[in-house]
């Protein structure tokens, strides 16, 4: 018996060796990993994200699971390393919100340790620097501006139908904006059913709608606009180059103007610009869209702008033609030309202009040799200051124009004298009480004639606009025929 | 210790010294050298038949404790002629002044001269003298040429001197040469300049009664800043008082025009306007934590548009300027100041504090801007915009100075504390039309300025002499601040259009502007000076070194206003009352909204610093007889560091360098005595001009009033994709070689004749070019060579010549005539060129921008008889004209802009009463002719039009003083 207790002390003191030892084996702790800090990604996009971890008792492998998008391991730690790191690449999924990432670790002593890190999903992408490389915005996702960017030249922005364009906040030099170079490219191909919208931060517009769900169509300056330059020919008192309204002298992807008349800026298809015009100071504006020496090479159809401080849309030089227009609220003029522009704007709707409807100069410099045109367009003046503003040398020709809602004050100023201007077929419903005259001056009222109200035989196809125009979806088209 | 124990007795016998030396008088005075114009020390004063004596101190001063009686004053120096005073009457407790006694070299034959001490009193003589015996080519004015004269500030004073213009009443261009060409310094000391926009200091903050003399050296020797090419212009400061003295005066100034005048234009400021500072009142609302609009719009119930709404109601709600009753122009001012011997030691002491309340009224003030037709045989100009209305000025400027200065015969010490702070209050109603490509409209704005400057400044030095070895050793410190800013500008321009009032883009929206500098500078110099012999004739060694350290915090901050949507009436007061503000009527769309451009990256902001460290040596000496040169040369290393950023954010320049340059700056001066009292000189140095920090700089500051916006010229002009570059972006210094040529006759009592020639050579000057792709940016750049080449006539003359009823007339004229050129840039010439008016041929060379090309001065002056009516009356007549001088160079559409002749003619009487002359009644009259302050815009055959018109009209000022002793 005491033999047998011998053993047994034996062999419990064997086993508390053993345990000893046991517990010597033991000491190695249990791994640890570190997650990094919060990221955000962007829906669809991929993110890589490093944990870094230890292990005592060597590193043996690794697993990961995510929420909201899919991970996998790009980078894994190293086969018996007692610490180093682990790359992830995490590719969100549709959904905007929260994501995570749960990275589990095993050590050679088969302990785990597993650590999640969380990821913001968000639609925004922000835009910080100059694109000089040729990139494409995609659809569902908004792009924000955050400060002047510039496409470079030979550089192709490519836009997808259904992107919205975001300006931050700011003034001043500090105005956001897109500039589209001179020799860069811009492919905005919205769709009917899927307009490009180029918007302020201020606005919780989604993909997918046309309307603001939280800013009135009357809210301006909130960010600058979208600015198109191009190597067409320009007429300005010195050289064939100019620096664009609104960019300092000091950034050169300001400049604009050039000798190739046919030159080819890119598409702009079923795109609507909202709220822009930053304030940069008296005379020095951005415009809703601004085409510097845009050429004949461009294609520009469906265009809309809505609420711009300044000017709707205007033309410096150049030879590009646009078709289906709508201007709807603007803080100046509605339809803007200068330094001889020699294209057409055929089809198009002006609603309430805060200036002047028109506003149409001639060249600055040299001289013109042809007239640029605007034909079939109607205009609701509404609080407008003018109707039409021409210079003695505006190169224009205007036809098939219809004006109502006008008001005392409101005039046509004058015809054109330095060249011939082709000024025929406009129509105009007049207030209660006055005569054609009252408003068209200068011998004007020779070609427009009187009509009772819907009762006009030239104007805009509105139907060009129904379904991706803002003003359309607010009923702001409801009294144009 | 020691120095607690001297400053305690100090202040004890400040107070005392009436008690402590009652029954003594005392003799006072300087001595100079004939030869040198220089003051001698060690110079032995003796009263005959006494034992009393002295000798002159280092800076030639003495000071003779006497028991009252009449005496002989001996003066002697070895080597030198003897003088005699005789009757020279001492009272108790009195100090009697022998200004400037001139000791020459002794001849074979001595002799000692006795003089009465009437006939060496003419304080102007020491400036003559200083004139006739310097090698540099200079002019000054005294403190007495001052008070003759009675200007108010140093830059109404200095336009008296020859070659010396004035422009706007503050900035000081010698021989015609842009304010770039001219230096300031106070007390031989760099200075911070008080305009960002200047590299000159603006000299009207200094009172003159605080000025002991200002002298303009024109010509470069190695112990001067060598950045200066016109000339260095050094003010003075006061220090030791000759006797004690303790005065007080007030003045009283009536302009018709502007005083009493119940449309005078006005704005409620802050409660401390009237001491040159503002209160608070113009406080910006926020610098940090602003939200924008665009980000509370969207979600306007958070806490960014709580902030939003806090900000936009702390702003000050007046805008608008208001007509209320002037005031008329007055002043005050203080002096006391006294010198005591204190066992070895002389102290002096001064105390001086001035006031000055001003008033000006422009009534049809009228501000033009024209342009040149695109027909090319169009050759009148078109109006593009006037502004025209009325507009008013309060300006307040106060200075006080404080000064010890510590003497013994061989050495002195001296501590100077300066104060000025200056506010200036401007409100203005102008009608506004403009037509231009295509904008048409017009309507009025109210214009509120306040712009406060203030310059504190301490000088220290030291000043040891060894006569008997020939050594002395000079040092001043010098820490300086200056601050300057322009709270809250506002601006409100409304259209008004078929009797709506409008705001808008076209219209420009209201502005708030707040823009601030603050200068520190630290400035040091040492002066080593041994006198010696060289082949029997006198001849010295200079060398020394100067260190400058500035500083420089620049930032402007501006609010935009816009209106949306608000109903205007036309009241600029509307526009920030509580009602209007955003959310108007809680329509998140309406209200007075506020942008600030200035966020998140401000592009107006900077700081930089430079430091300059110099070296030099000269040797003044007389090669041959009747010739003394003097040769020597200055080392700079001039380095400047940078940081600010470009508002892209591309390039951020973290206190870097920007410039770094050593430069060596050689001078010969000759000097040639014809006759005893005719001097030929001549004169070669290589002088420099730098950029300043903002030109050297990614600043790019927009100016809404103007429309203008200044680009840095660090950055580049390009068109990279033509291949084409107008500018590289690396602004750098210009070399300057000077040449002068000046022939002086110098007759007894001051009269000088003089007659000289210089001519400048400019290697890489800076000008400021408008860019060509968009004419309302401007940029500093280095053009084209340039030069200037000029003549001076100068004339003294007493009239006593004409007969002796007359002996108390003098007159003196002077003339300056220029010729500049400069080649243009080609941007410059190319638009110049495209522009040209049909027939018109356009040089490759034009006038340099500030160069006047002709400047005279002319007075007439009585200064007072034994007796009669005429003792203790001066009075004289001065006229002062600068040719038309190029303000602002045009560029494509742009003609020049010249400012015209302004022919200023002033009238000053001051005659003291009593039996010692202790009270005084002064009469002045500013601008007699009634001129009219213009600059025109000039263009080939077109008739001038305004660029600004501005009516000053006639003022009359009364002023009395009164001296204690």
């Amino acid at each position: 018996m005491k033999k047998l207790t011998h053993v047994f002390l034996f062999a419990f003191l064997g086993g508390l060796v053993m345990l000893n030892s046991c517990e010597e084996d033991e000491t190695f702790a249990v791994p640890s990993l570190t997650a990094p800090s919060e990221t955000s990604v962007v829906i669809e996009e991929t993110v890589e994200m490093e944990f870094s971890y230890t292990a005592a008792a060597g590193f043996k492998s690794s697993s990961v699971q995510a929420t909201n998008g899919t991970a996998t391991i790009a980078n894994d730690g190293t086969s018996g390393s007692t610490s180093g790191t682990i790359k992830v690449n995490f590719t969100a999924g549709t959904n905007v919100g929260a994501g995570s990432v749960t990275l589990s670790v095993t050590d050679n002593q088969n302990q785990s340790y597993q650590s999640t890190a969380v990821l913001t999903i968000a639609k925004e992408v922000a835009v910080t620097a100059n694109i000089s490389a040729s990139t494409t915005w995609e659809k569902g996702k908004i792009y924000v501006l955050k400060s002047r960017i510039a496409v470079l030249s030979g550089v192709t922005l490519t836009i997808e139908a259904g992107v919205i364009v975001k300006g931050e906040a700011g003034t001043g030099s500090n105005a956001t904006a897109l500039i589209i170079a001179r020799g860069a490219k811009i492919m905005a191909e919205g769709t009917a059913s899927s307009p490009i919208i180029f918007t302020s931060v201020a606005d919780k517009i989604e993909p997918g709608q046309v309307a603001s769900p939280n800013l009135d169509p009357t809210l301006n300056g909130l960010w600058g606009g979208l600015i198109i330059l191009g190597n067409a020919p320009i007429s300005v008192k010195t050289g064939e180059t100019a620096q664009i309204e609104g960019i300092p002298a000091s950034d050169q992807n300001g400049l604009y103007g050039g000798a190739n008349a046919a030159d080819n800026s890119g598409v702009i298809k079923y795109v609507s610009i909202r709220h822009g015009g930053a304030n940069i100071g008296e005379g020095n504006e951005i415009n809703g869209l601004t085409l510097g020496g845009i050429g004949s090479g461009t294609v520009i159809e469906n265009v809309e702008i809505v609420s711009n401080q300044d000017d709707g849309i205007e033309w410096f030089g150049g030879a590009v033609n646009v078709k289906n227009a709508l201007v709807w609220n603007t803080g100046d003029d509605a339809i803007d030309a200068d330094q001889k522009w020699l294209g057409t704007l055929d089809n198009f709707i002006v609603i309430n202009p805060g200036d002047k409807c028109f506003e149409l100069d001639g060249p600055e410099g040299a001289a013109a040799t042809a007239n640029y045109t605007l034909k079939n367009g109607s205009v609701q003046a509404k609080n407008a200051v003018g109707l039409v503003d021409n210079d003695p040398n505006t190169n224009v020709n205007m036809e098939n124009i219809y004006f109502f809602d006008i008001k005392a004050g409101q005039t046509f100023d004058q015809i054109p004298t330095d060249y011939v201007s082709v000024l025929k077929n406009f129509q105009v419903t007049l207030p209660a009480g006055t005569v054609v005259t009252d408003f068209f001056k200068g011998g004007s009222d020779a070609f427009t004639t009187a009509v009772a109200a819907n009762s006009n035989t030239v104007g805009a196809d509105k139907a060009k606009f129904a379904g991706w125009s803002w003003a359309a979806v607010a009923g702001a088209l409801a009294s144009f025929k | 210790m020691r120095v607690t124990k001297l400053s305690i007795t100090l202040f004890l016998s400040i107070f005392c010294s009436t008690v402590l030396f009652g029954q003594n008088g005392f003799l006072r005075g300087t001595v100079f050298d004939g030869k040198t114009g220089e003051f001698l020390p060690g110079v032995t004063i003796f009263a005959e038949g006494t034992t009393t004596g002295t000798i002159t101190d280092l800076d030639g001063k003495f000071n003779l404790s006497i028991v009252p009686g009449t005496y002989q004053i001996r003066v002697s120096f070895i080597s030198y002629e003897t003088i005699n005073i005789k009757d020279v009457v001492i009272e108790a407790g009195k100090a009697i002044v022998l200004d400037n006694l001139k000791l020459n070299e002794a001849t074979i034959e001595i002799g000692e001269a006795v003089v009465t001490a009437k006939a060496i009193r003419n304080n102007e003589t020491a400036m003559q003298a200083m004139k006739k015996k310097s090698v540099n080519l200079l002019d000054g004015i005294s403190s007495a040429g001052l008070k003759k004269i009675g200007d108010s500030n140093a830059a109404a004073s200095m336009k008296r001197v020859t070659g010396v213009s004035v422009e706007g009443g503050k900035y000081v261009f010698v021989r015609g040469l842009g304010d770039r060409y001219t230096k300031t310094i106070l007390n031989g000391l760099d200075i911070p300049g008080l305009d960002p926009d200047r590299n000159t200091l603006q000299m009207d903050i200094f009172p003159t009664s605080i000025i002991d003399n200002m002298v303009v050296n024109k010509t470069f020797s190695a112990d001067l800043p060598a950045d200066f090419t016109g000339g260095v212009i050094n003010i003075n400061i006061k220090d030791f008082p000759e006797t004690k003295n303790a005065g007080i005066s007030m003045s009283a100034g009536f302009n018709p025009k502007a005083h009493f005048n119940n449309d005078y234009l006005s704005y409620e400021g802050g409660k401390t306007d009237w001491l040159g500072f503002d209160d608070g009142t113009r406080d910006i609302p926020a610098t940090e934590n602003i939200p924008l609009f665009s980000e509370v719009v969207g979600n306007p119930t958070g806490e960014k548009a709580i902030r939003y709404q806090e900000i936009l109601k702390s702003f000050n709600p007046v805008l608008a300027a208001s007509r209320q009753r002037s005031f008329m122009d007055y002043s005050i001012g203080a002096t006391f100041g006294n010198q005591m011997i204190l066992g070895k030691y002389n102290l002096g002491y001064l105390l001086a504090f001035s006031y000055k309340n001003d008033t000006e009224f422009y009534p049809d003030a009228e501000y033009g801007r024209y342009g040149l037709s695109s027909e090319l045989n169009e050759t009148e100009m078109e109006l593009r915009e006037i502004q025209s209305g009325d507009y008013g000025v309060n300006s307040v400027l106060w200075s006080g100075l404080a000064g010890v200065a510590l003497k013994s015969k061989k050495a002195k010490y001296r501590i100077n504390f300066l104060h000025l702070q200056n506010g200036e209050s401007q409100a203005a109603i102008f009608d506004y039309a403009k037509t231009n490509l295509g904008t048409e409209f017009s309507g009025f704005q109210h214009n509120l300025e306040y712009s406060q400057r203030s310059l504190t400044n301490v000088l220290l030095d030291g000043k040891y002499t060894w006569y008997e070895k020939g050594w002395d050793i000079e040092w001043k410190v010098s820490p300086t601040l200056s601050k300057i800013s322009d709270p809250d500008i506002r601006f409100t321009r409304y259209g008004i259009n078929n009797g709506n009032f409008t705001i808008g883009t076209e219209v420009g929206f209201p502005e708030r502007i707040w823009r601030e500098l603050e200068e520190i500078n630290l400035s040091g110099v040492f002066h080593v000076t041994k006198d010696f012999k060289m082949n029997g004739e006198a001849a010295k060694l200079k060398f020394g070194g100067a260190y400058a350290y500035k500083e420089r915090d620049f930032v402007i901050r501006n609010y935009a206003v816009n209106l949306r949507n608000v109903p205007l009436t036309g009241d600029p007061n509307e526009i920030f009352r509580p009602e209007n503000l955003w959310p108007y009527n809680g329509n998140v769309s309406r209200g007075t909204t506020y942008e600030a451009p200035f966020i998140p990256v401000n592009p107006n902001q900077f700081d930089a610093n430079v430091r300059n460290t110099a070296g030099y040596a000269s040797v003044e000496m007389s090669p041959v007889k009747k010739l003394r040169a003097i040769a020597g040369l200055r080392a700079e290393n001039y380095v400047q560091y940078y940081t600010g950023q470009d508002q892209l954010g591309t390039k951020i320049l973290d206190n870097e360098k920007v410039l770094d340059n050593l430069d060596f700056f050689p001078t010969i001066n000759l000097i040639y005595n014809l006759t005893e009292q005719q001097n030929l000189r001549f004169s070669w140095s290589k002088t420099i001009a730098r950029p300043s920090f903002k030109e050297l700089s990614y600043a790019e500051i927009f100016d809404p009033i103007s429309g203008r916006t200044f680009i840095g010229g660090m950055f580049r002009d390009a068109d990279d994709i033509a291949g084409v570059e107008y500018w590289d972006g690396n602004l750098t210094k210009t070399d300057i070689q000077n040449f002068d040529v000046r022939w002086e006759m110098f007759q007894t009592g001051g009269q000088t004749i003089s007659a000289g020639a210089f001519y400048k050579q400019f290697k890489n000057p800076i000008e400021i070019v408008q860019y060509v792709t968009q004419p309302g940016s401007y940029q500093p750049r280095n053009v084209g060579d340039g030069k200037v080449a000029g003549v001076e006539v100068e004339l003294r003359q007493s009239l006593k010549l004409l007969g002796e009823p007359l002996k108390n007339f003098s007159m003196m004229v002077n003339f300056t005539f220029t010729h500049s050129q400069i080649e243009m840039g080609s941007a410059e010439y190319n638009s110049r060129v495209e522009n040209a008016r049909t027939g018109q041929i356009i040089d490759q060379y034009r006038d340099m921008a500030g160069q006047a090309p002709y400047i005279v001065n002319a007075g007439l002056s009585y200064d007072g008889s034994e007796n009669g009516f005429g003792r203790g009356l001066d009075a004289g007549v001065y006229y002062n004209v600068q040719g038309q001088t190029l303000q602002y160079v045009g560029i494509v559409d742009r003609p020049d802009i010249y400012s015209v002749p302004f022919h200023s003619l002033n009238i000053n009487a001051n005659k003291a009463f009593g039996k010692k002359q202790r009270f005084q009644l002064g009469l002045k009259i500013d601008n007699l002719l009634n001129d009219k302050k213009e600059s025109v815009f000039k263009s080939y055959h077109a008739d001038d039009q305004f660029f600004s018109r501005l009516s000053p009209g006639m003022t009359f000022q009364l002023k009395v003083s009164y001296s204690f002793f």
